[in-house]
């Protein structure tokens, strides 16, 4: 495994892309291949992962180690489920939905809330976490996941309703 | 709260998610040639990529907070202007004097043309032809008899002591041509001879001449931090060319080509008022007629009779589309223009009473008409080139044996301090590290010029246009540099050189600004792509810089002070602009500009590209604005204890209100600025309630406002309208008075 073995470690902005790429490479590859089973395919997607993340790069050399590599995760994860649409002939326009009032998670515990996150789709829970997790705006996700802006924006929305539906639902009770 | 509970579930998630990557048992992969060599270069870029990136980030942050903080600097640099004295009306600034003419200088070669206004201001406009030899010298004899410029252009001074208007004096025009011509201007207005004027340390002023003083600096300082605004905007300006192949063009084709052979063939008359000859007064009366101020100015503001009206409908569709109207009126003044360039008579108001012999607003419009095709066209510009060329101007202001472009900039300190004291020389010197000898020359070439309110830019654009291009020019840093150097070789003390430094701080940003804007217009420069908007996120402070923008503005918002933002501009503030800002974000990540957008219309680009500055940086549209917007919209839009659309509504008609009143303040002052300077009053309407009529009501109203205060109010507009009594010592009784007088007279 060539992840950070003590994520305590400071990676800061000294850590070089090549170090980077290094150390992540395989999970990655190991992401896309889950997903795609196809090695050339999944190289693709390392490749574009890594092309995508090198845009800004500054930006994200100063996240902490798991941090960092979740978010090559997310971002490869996505290209894999791309790619695989794309192989599939799937074409996944995000077709316009109803407004999502606010979720109130108030009223549930904590551990519930995890659970019912669990539950959400892998390309749900990514968009969540860029958003609330990294901070990141909808443009700057745009620009990772490499989907239109409109679309991040209803892939939040829907992640929120998802979320909503499986709490109502008694999904995320353990 | 929500937010909280769902942020900090997933962050668990993620190191719960982490752990168990970090424990997986992942295969070695034998990447491929292909994507190792894919990597290799990837590998290479993106650290280089982050090196330009901050060495780009740094140098426009920097340049913007420059510009901003320089702007608050210059803004309490104008508070702090030291009060002037009243004047004594006595030693009136202006001119007292004037040739004592009541005939026609007989000149061999024969009258040829003739103007008489047949105003009130008499004058004798007499032009005879020239010998085969050009003339090289005009004698300019103003009321002092003492001031002569030399050159074979058109020229006209102003007398010493007088900061601006154009005087009654008695001006001799040269053209330079073979069969030159003299053109000489009398005045029979006799006015009582002063044989000797001499000129006080401050020069006279009153009151109201420090109103428009006021006036005249506020336009200056608009103009400063509009342009160090802009020095942040444009500052992706790159050089393209060597030398401009052009001067700035007096003429557009279609004008010469289909307008002008039917006035110059006789196919139309130029004649409009049909009194035998072209002139100011035909623009004048066209202007009256397709402007028609008739409609709501007193009758007799009138500049030309109803009889003269009839006329007018005769003769002047000029374009001859069987209609009267602003094409018609535009045509002929850009004629005018063209065929007279500019005369500093032409933009005197007192040239242009009514039918009564009065001057009144309808004159200030008018002027106000000639003037600004003046200046959009150019001849404000050509008046300037020619002077330069012909009297061949010395441009070395700061005398160090070269004409280049730090005299420029010396040039504009001038006028920056000139505008901040007009009445007081010494003062104004101190106020500017400019030498006292660099002052003194810029005056001399100002009073040349002074009816160009511009004439600073209008020397940078002289100088971009006419000599061979250095692409140095557009780099603010020698600007600022200079400028402090200026500072450090003054005889200030250590913290008055730091305040000085500290006020004055926008200068060579608006320098530098509009040596961009006259590069761009010459093509030696280009604009790079708007992306570097986006830039700033990358700053390392930028997440907190963000954090205190959208509290600073979300506090403003609620307060009433700012409007929510309306990004669409449809007049509400919903997911609908939360769109738009993602679509212009886009755009700039794209490279697309207002004409390239595929998302958003032209005028909605240019809102947000220039009007969207929400945290008052200067900066309009960058990533702070859109991030600010994309706050408050996701934040308001789920909560319904804040109506954004109720308070959008509420600030846009505070806001109208306020820019409606603004623009009645900076008229009515540039009129009093007028006013104070000629020394003449322009006849008030009596319209004190804004009606267009002045009626008994009126006389009620304004004894209504000083008994209650309180209670009643005079718009700026009806103020000015209302003091028609001792007319610049405010609202009075009399002035009701005068009202009824003129209705009991009617």
């Amino acid at each position: 495994m060539e992840l950070c073995l003590d994520s305590s470690a400071e990676t800061s902005s000294k850590i070089s892309f090549e170090e980077i790429y290094l150390k992540n490479r395989r999970l990655m590859m190991y992401t896309a291949m889950n997903i795609l089973n196809n090695f050339a395919d999944a190289e693709d997607c390392v490749s574009e992962a890594f092309l995508r993340f090198s845009k800004n790069f500054e930006k994200y050399s100063n996240l902490d180690c798991p941090k960092m590599t979740s978010l090559l995760v997310i971002i490869v994860r996505n290209a894999a489920l791309d790619k695989y649409r794309e192989n599939q002939k799937i074409c996944l326009s995000e077709t316009p939905d109803e407004d999502v009032g606010a979720v109130s998670l108030d009223s549930y515990s904590f551990d519930s809330v995890i659970s019912a996150i669990k539950h959400l789709k892998d390309e749900y829970k990514d968009v969540l976490m860029l958003r609330y997790v990294y901070g990141y705006n909808i443009n700057e996700i745009s620009v990772l996941l490499k989907i239109g802006s409109d679309n991040v924006y209803k892939r939040i929305q829907r992640a929120r309703k998802a979320l909503a539906k499986i709490l109502d639902e008694g999904g995320g009770k353990i | 709260m929500s937010k909280d509970i769902l942020k900090d579930a997933l962050e668990e998630i993620l190191n719960e998610s982490y752990e168990e990557m970090t424990g997986l048992d992942i295969p070695d992969y034998d990447f491929s040639d292909s994507f190792k060599e894919k990597m290799e270069k990837l590998t290479a870029v993106p650290e280089e990529k982050a090196e330009k990136k901050h060495r780009k980030i740094g140098w426009m942050a920097i340049s913007a907070l420059t510009a901003a903080a320089a702007a608050v600097c210059i803004w309490t640099g104008v508070k702090s202007t030291p009060k002037l004295e009243p004047k004594n009306s006595d030693t009136g600034n202006i001119i007292t004097a004037t040739e004592d003419s009541t005939g026609v200088t007989e000149v061999p070669g024969g009258i040829v043309r003739t103007t008489a206004p047949g105003t009130d201001i008499k004058y004798t406009v007499t032009t005879t032809a020239g010998s085969e030899t050009p003339i090289t010298s005009a004698e300019v004899i103003n009321g002092n008899g003492n001031n002569t410029v030399n050159g074979g252009g058109s020229t006209y001074t102003r007398p010493s002591g007088k900061p601006a208007q154009t005087p009654k004096v008695t001006v001799t025009t040269a053209r330079t041509s073979v069969q030159a011509a003299v053109t000489t201007v009398t005045s029979a207005h006799i006015l009582p001879h002063v044989p000797e004027v001499t000129v006080p340390p401050d020069k006279p002023h009153s009151e109201l001449d420090e109103q428009t003083a006021d006036y005249e600096r506020s336009i200056v300082m608009k103009k400063f931090l509009a342009s160090a605004a802009a020095a942040a905007t444009l500052m992706n300006v790159i050089p393209t060319g060597t030398q401009a192949a052009y001067e700035p063009p007096t003429v557009d084709h279609y004008m010469s080509e289909y307008i002008f052979p039917a006035l110059e063939d006789g196919t139309v008359s130029p004649d409009i008022n049909n009194d035998g000859v072209f002139d100011r007064y035909d623009i004048a009366a066209l202007w009256s007629y397709v402007i028609r101020r008739v409609d709501y100015l007193p009758e007799g503001s009138r500049l030309v009779s109803d009889s003269d009206l009839e006329l007018i409908a005769e003769r002047g569709d000029i374009d001859q589309d069987y209609m009267i109207r602003m094409n018609d009126l535009l045509y002929f003044t850009r004629y005018y223009l063209y065929k007279n360039g500019v005369d500093p008579e032409d933009l005197d108001i007192y040239n242009y009473p009514d039918t009564n012999g009065n001057v009144t607003l309808t004159s200030f419009y008018f002027v106000d008409h000639l003037k600004t095709l003046a200046f959009s066209d150019n001849y404000l510009y050509k008046y300037a080139s020619d002077l330069i060329k012909n009297e061949n101007i010395d441009l070395d202001f700061n005398c160090d044996g070269k004409a280049d472009i730090y005299d420029l900039f010396e040039y504009q300190m001038y006028t920056y301090s000139s505008y901040e004291s007009p009445f007081n020389d010494s003062a104004a010197k101190k106020l500017v590290p400019i030498s006292s000898i660099t002052w003194d020359k810029c005056n001399e070439y100002h009073e040349k010029n002074f009816f160009d309110n511009r004439s600073d830019e209008t020397l940078v654009r002289y100088y971009i246009f006419n000599t061979p291009f250095d692409a140095d020019v557009l780099n603010y840093n020698n600007y600022y540099d200079y400028f402090n150097q200026l500072i450090s070789q003054t005889s200030l003390t250590a913290a008055e050189k730091k305040d000085m430094g500290k006020s004055l701080k926008a200068l060579p940003a608006a320098f530098s600004s509009n040596i961009k804007e006259a590069a761009l217009e010459a093509d030696l420069a280009t604009v790079t792509s708007h992306s570097y908007k986006l830039d700033r996120q990358f700053d390392a402070d930028y997440q907190d810089e963000l954090d205190e923008a959208i509290a600073d503005f979300e506090a403003k918002m609620l307060s009433g002070t700012v409007a929510p933002p309306d990004a669409n501009l449809d007049g509400s503030c919903d997911m609908d602009d939360y769109k738009t800002i993602l679509d212009f974000a886009s755009d700039l990540e794209r490279g697309n500009d207002a004409t390239t957008s595929i998302s958003l219309a032209p005028d909605i680009w240019d809102h947000l590209d220039n009007e969207f500055d929400l945290n008052n940086d200067g900066v309009s549209g960058d990533i702070l604005d859109l991030q600010i917007a994309e706050a408050i919209i996701t934040k308001y839009t789920n909560d319904d204890s804040v109506d954004l659309n109720a308070l959008l509504d509420a600030f846009s008609s505070d806001s109208e209100a306020q820019a409606a009143d603004k623009e009645a303040v900076a008229t009515v002052n540039q009129i009093k600025y007028l006013e104070a300077f000629s020394g003449k009053t322009i006849e008030r309407s009596g319209d004190a309630d804004g009606d267009n009529q002045m009626k008994m009501n009126d006389a009620v109203l304004i004894m209504q406002t000083i008994s209650n205060p309180d209670k009643y109010q005079l718009t700026t507009w009806g103020e000015f309208n209302s003091d028609v009594a001792n007319t610049g010592d405010g609202i009075t009784p009399m002035d009701a008075l005068g009202i009824q007088n003129r209705l009991l007279k009617k």
